[in-house]
């Protein structure tokens, strides 16, 4: 791109069709970034509002400041057609396809709290906070905050519509309830102070991605996250007896071997099959024979239909359950 | 056969009809936990080999080896798992995202990564124990380059890159960054490459490398690195 009367606008749209320039805003200044990809022609104070527009652009915030951690491609494919992540279908879409094994689960946890950030939290009264425990916290913490306006993190990418009652995560996504079993599961006693204490070192995000976290650690009566529900609610034996593939399903969401079925088509990473691990390490380590298929797929989503310990008061999004479930396992 | 190794490392750049060969041939082998210099003008390919060697870039020809593991054959997927868990980056720029704390943008980088420091733990070891809460607009250059270095260090890298990290500090607070960059090699053995044009702080280094129109024209060991604090310019 090389003309006068460039706008920033127009720079993003270029970023957004061609995110192999983005590395140009984290190796030097942005204005220099600016006049590299614009060309010479720009006059120097013209280059300096353009890169002022185009750092105030969240979706280049959060890239410069992944530290290399997310490639721009993949980062631009989960931006939608006006640049922005929205509670739109197309994010909806985005979402599905990043978890399709576009982009690694971390990954996405990081963008979606990010983006919900850069939507309005409340960051600026979170200091002294933990960043993703208050991000979580926000969203897992409605009953305790009072904040009936906060969602789950998919919830609220997915645009789920009002919040849960005073007792429950329910409307929280699938990995919200992850989550949310994870956070409880570190609180142990007194679950109010989870949110915002990271008990030793660990930030609650970390230990659950770190694998710190057991499925038997959930099983504990005190949890109110949806899948530690579900799972005391197998412990106990209630209405819906768990069999033993439901129990592997569910372990294997746990255990953070979050899998796709070898029968799914390849990537365009080249990525066939790819068991992406909530830890990170590498998917032999982590084939533990809690592998999902598509029928502990259905075993999941039959459980997550079916259990009463879903507090269904009326406010239970399940349709994004299915829709996360879905999308969990590659379907 | 060293912790990093380039063979013969070519990178071309084409712009029409035009070909820029920054690097033409270089070669070089590092050791693990050494404080790496590499220096030279503007243009010389240091930063080039900088970004190659983080994942930034990829080479034209020859081959790369970090810690046992041939990056110059990695695909972009893996070139993305690379930077984000083997690299921690410090630029000249800060990159800190304003609307966050210091500790909440060294636990946006960390929480990502497979052992990630304790970030608070993280921000005491470059000396912000009590800025933590501070948004970047609250901290001088000299701190927002230290919550930069914080966030790499975070990360808990093999591999610290930092391209002209004091170029937009001062002469008292870019020394206080190099000294801090030397005693988290020191202290910690954590293996850091720093790109400068100053050549007056070689002498702080373990290793120099001088590189000029895309060659090395100059490797040498230096067996008694000087503090940084000794060090005028």
């Amino acid at each position: 791109m090389s003309k006068q009367n460039i706008t920033s606008k127009e720079v993003l749209q270029t970023l957004r069709e061609h995110p192999e320039y983005l590395k140009l805003f984290r190796t030097m200044a942005a204005v220099d970034a600016v006049e590299e990809l614009v060309g010479e022609h720009l006059q120097r104070e013209a280059a300096v509002q353009i890169a002022k527009g185009v750092m105030k652009d969240p979706v280049i915030q959060l890239y410069v400041a992944s530290d290399g951690s997310i490639d721009g491609r993949e980062l631009m494919e989960f931006v939608n057609e006006t640049g922005t992540v929205s509670r739109s279908a197309a994010a909806e879409q985005g979402v599905r396809s990043l978890l399709d094994g576009k982009l690694d689960i971390k990954t996405l946890l990081m963008i979606v709290a990010l983006m919900k950030l850069f939507s309005g939290s409340n960051t600026q009264s979170n200091q002294g906070g933990n960043l993703i425990s208050s991000l979580l916290g926000s969203a897992l913490g409605a009953s305790h905050s009072g904040n009936s306006g906060s969602q789950g993190l998919l919830g609220s990418l997915f645009g789920a519509g009002s919040q849960t009652s005073a007792n429950t995560m329910s409307s929280l996504g699938l990995l919200g309830a992850l989550l949310g079993a994870g956070m409880m599961s570190q609180a142990n006693s007194g679950s109010h102070s989870a949110y915002g204490q990271s008990s030793g070192s660990q930030s609650l995000l970390g230990s659950l991605l770190s694998g710190a976290v057991q499925p038997q650690t959930y099983q504990q009566p005190s949890q109110q996250s949806l899948l530690g529900a579900l799972l005391s609610s197998a412990s106990q034996a209630q209405s819906q007896p768990v069999q033993q593939p439901q129990q592997s399903a569910l372990g294997s969401l746990l255990n953070g071997s979050v899998n796709q079925s070898p029968a799914q088509t390849q990537n365009s990473y080249g990525m066939n099959g790819q068991v992406y691990a909530l830890d990170g390490t590498a998917p032999q380590v982590l084939n533990n024979g809690y592998n999902v298929n598509s029928a502990q797929a259905q075993q999941i989503q039959s459980l997550l239909s079916g259990s009463d310990s879903i507090h269904d008061n009326g406010q239970v999004n399940v349709g994004n359950l299915f829709s996360i479930a879905s999308a969990l396992l590659g379907k | 056969m060293g912790f990093i190794d380039f063979r013969d490392v070519v990178k071309v750049y084409r712009s029409g009809e035009v070909e820029i060969r920054a690097l033409d041939g270089v070669s070089f082998s590092l050791e693990k936990g050494k404080f790496i210099i590499i220096c030279g003008a503007s243009g010389a390919g240091k930063s080039t080999v900088l970004n190659i060697l983080g994942g930034m870039d990829t080479c034209t020809s020859g081959e790369i080896e970090v810690d046992s593991s041939r990056i110059d054959q990695y695909n972009a997927k893996q070139l993305t798992d690379y930077r984000r868990f083997d690299i921690g980056f410090v630029f000249q720029f800060y990159n800190l995202v304003q609307n966050l704390t210091a500790r909440e943008n060294v636990e946006l980088a960390a929480e990502i990564c497979r052992d990630p420091l304790d970030a608070a733990e993280t921000l005491r070891l470059v000396g912000l124990e009590n800025r933590m809460d501070n948004f970047p607009s609250q901290l001088s250059g000299g701190e927002q380059q230290r919550v930069a270095i914080a966030r790499a260090l975070a990360k808990n890298p093999k591999l610290l890159l930092c391209d002209e990290p004091t170029g937009a500090l001062d002469y008292v607070t870019g020394k206080q960054i190099l000294k801090l960059l030397q005693d988290m090699c020191r202290k910690n053995a954590i293996t850091v490459v720093v790109v400068t044009h100053n050549l007056a702080i070689c002498p702080m280094a373990d290793r120099v490398i001088r590189m000029k129109s895309g060659r090395v024209v100059m490797d040498e060991v230096n067996e008694t690195p000087e503090d940084i604090e000794h060090i005028e310019w």
